[in-house]
């Protein structure tokens, strides 16, 4: 992969070397004759005593070593022949950041190592915004790391108020939308500024029912988010409809939902397991799991051949450093719903970067990933990245 | 079987069908309407079989879904 355009790697110019490209610039007659790119064009290159050792006779195309001065007496030259050429600088080209990037990461005192494999800890953007919501097992709006943020909660359980008493709901909230400079520890939200939207739908036993959260869904949708972040499933492998509907419908209405992919393979044991439920709807985003050296967590699942049961992308989701709630305030877990909320952080990056929505927010994650190693039915379209400071 | 015990149902309702608008037929029907889902076009209620096998008999209805139960995917 090359750029000379690239934020990360900006092409620089070789002194005294020019391409000139001999073709016409009127768009409704492109190209030149053949017999003057094989003849008539070496000869004016001879004669200006340039080399044509890097003449492209197919191309009409001449690489040349030249004062500029020089090259506009060639330039001169050309048009008193009717042959149009155009001089553009040569430029050196760098295999992007993306080919060289580190396979290995760690937890360091100022990031999480996920942050750091997602390009979080140097991307600008925030999220600021953009609203994030979160269904899960509620939120503690009094952790101190959300101290001043703009939060929205809301409970779809029966008999629960909107409060984290399991802890995985914080957890999630924090990776997708926590600090990146708390008072203590590293950093570990990916969208630091994002509005937060945390919808209680799964119980103080982590388990939950299709009543609250396809009502989560639709409350994070009348409240205009446009990530909607889904740690959770069901071991099955038929695609549920209603969820069919609810990702197709959120997609008409400018919203990505993003779901955990599953953690039933047990691939040390041979087992790679299957996308479950919501994750395999068509119009739902599922994520897997990479650990710190970039290779699949042996729970996370793997594709099945049905529509929608593919595996999208993927995100860090092994020994993964959160907020958590109460006195404990962090905790260190495993799983794809530990993924699934730094994608969806990673969504809101983008959304915020580009102004994309729904499925074209969903094309450019996919496009924007990180190719891995493995194979796409573990990890889809690779590892997501945010957005640098001039993405456009 | 008491109310409580019935089976909760997730009905999809058809292409352009409102969902509110929907509610009478549906309750009609008897079923016991538990949450209206307007952005979504689905309605989250309660009946027997018999109730959901009517259901799926109507134009306005896209499916009838037997609710599901899910769990956090931490490890």
């Amino acid at each position: 992969m090359f750029s000379k355009n690239s934020p990360r790697s900006a092409a620089t110019e070789v002194p005294d070397r020019f391409v000139i490209i001999f073709d016409s610039a009127d768009p409704a007659t492109p190209g030149i004759a053949a017999e003057t790119r094989e003849q008539q064009v070496p000869q004016l290159l001879t004669e200006q005593g340039y080399s044509i050792s890097e003449y492209f006779p197919m191309l009409g195309i001449a690489v040349v070593t030249s004062k500029a001065d020089q090259l506009d007496d060639f330039r001169q030259r050309c048009a008193g022949h009717q042959l149009p050429a155009e001089v553009v600088p040569e430029l050196i080209y760098r295999i992007l950041p993306d080919a060289l990037a580190k396979d290995s990461f760690s937890d360091t005192g100022q990031f999480t190592w996920g942050l750091q494999a997602v390009g979080a800890d140097l991307s600008s953007y925030t999220g600021k915004g953009i609203n994030l919501a979160v269904l899960d097992t509620g939120f503690d709006a009094n952790h101190p790391d959300f101290a001043g943020r703009n939060v929205t909660t809301k409970s779809l359980v029966d008999g629960e108020d909107a409060a984290d008493s399991h802890g995985h709901g914080t957890h999630c909230i924090g990776t997708s939308c926590g600090p990146r400079t708390p008072e203590q520890g590293p950093g570990y939200g990916v969208a630091s500024e994002a509005n937060i939207f945390a919808g209680k739908v799964l119980g103080a036993d982590g388990s939950g029912s299709d009543s609250n959260i396809l009502a989560g869904i639709n409350w994070a949708l009348e409240n205009k988010c446009q990530v909607i972040s889904m740690s959770l499933g069901a071991d099955v492998k038929t695609v549920h409809p209603p969820y069919v509907t609810a990702g197709r419908r959120a997609l008409e209405l400018g919203s990505l939902i993003v779901a955990a992919a599953g953690n039933n393979a047990q691939r040390s044991a041979g087992n790679p397991g299957f996308v479950g439920a919501p994750a395999n709807s068509p119009y739902i985003m599922a994520v897997a799991a990479v650990d710190s050296k970039l290779a699949v967590a042996d729970f996370s699942a793997q594709a099945i051949s049905t529509e929608g049961g593919e595996v999208d992308i993927a995100g860090p989701g092994v020994d993964v450093y959160s907020s958590w709630p109460g006195s404990q305030r962090y905790n260190t877990i495993s799983g794809t719903s530990m993924a699934t909320p730094h994608v969806a952080g990673l969504a809101a990056l983008l959304a915020e970067s580009t102004g994309l929505r729904a499925q074209e927010l969903w094309d450019k994650l996919v496009q924007e990933a990180r190719s891995l190693s493995l194979p796409t039915t573990d990890v889809g379209a690779g590892l997501a990245q945010a957005p640098t400071s001039a993405e456009s | 079987m008491s109310d409580s015990e019935l089976p909760v149902y997730v009905i999809t309702l058809a292409e352009g069908i409102e969902a509110t608008g929907a509610v009478s037929e549906l309750e009609s029907h008897g079923l016991q309407v538990k949450r209206v889902l307007a952005a979504l076009g689905q309605v989250i209620g309660q009946g027997s079989e018999q109730v959901a096998t009517q259901l799926r008999g109507l134009d306005s209805v896209q499916s009838v879904d037997a609710q599901r139960t899910y769990r956090a995917l931490d490890e």
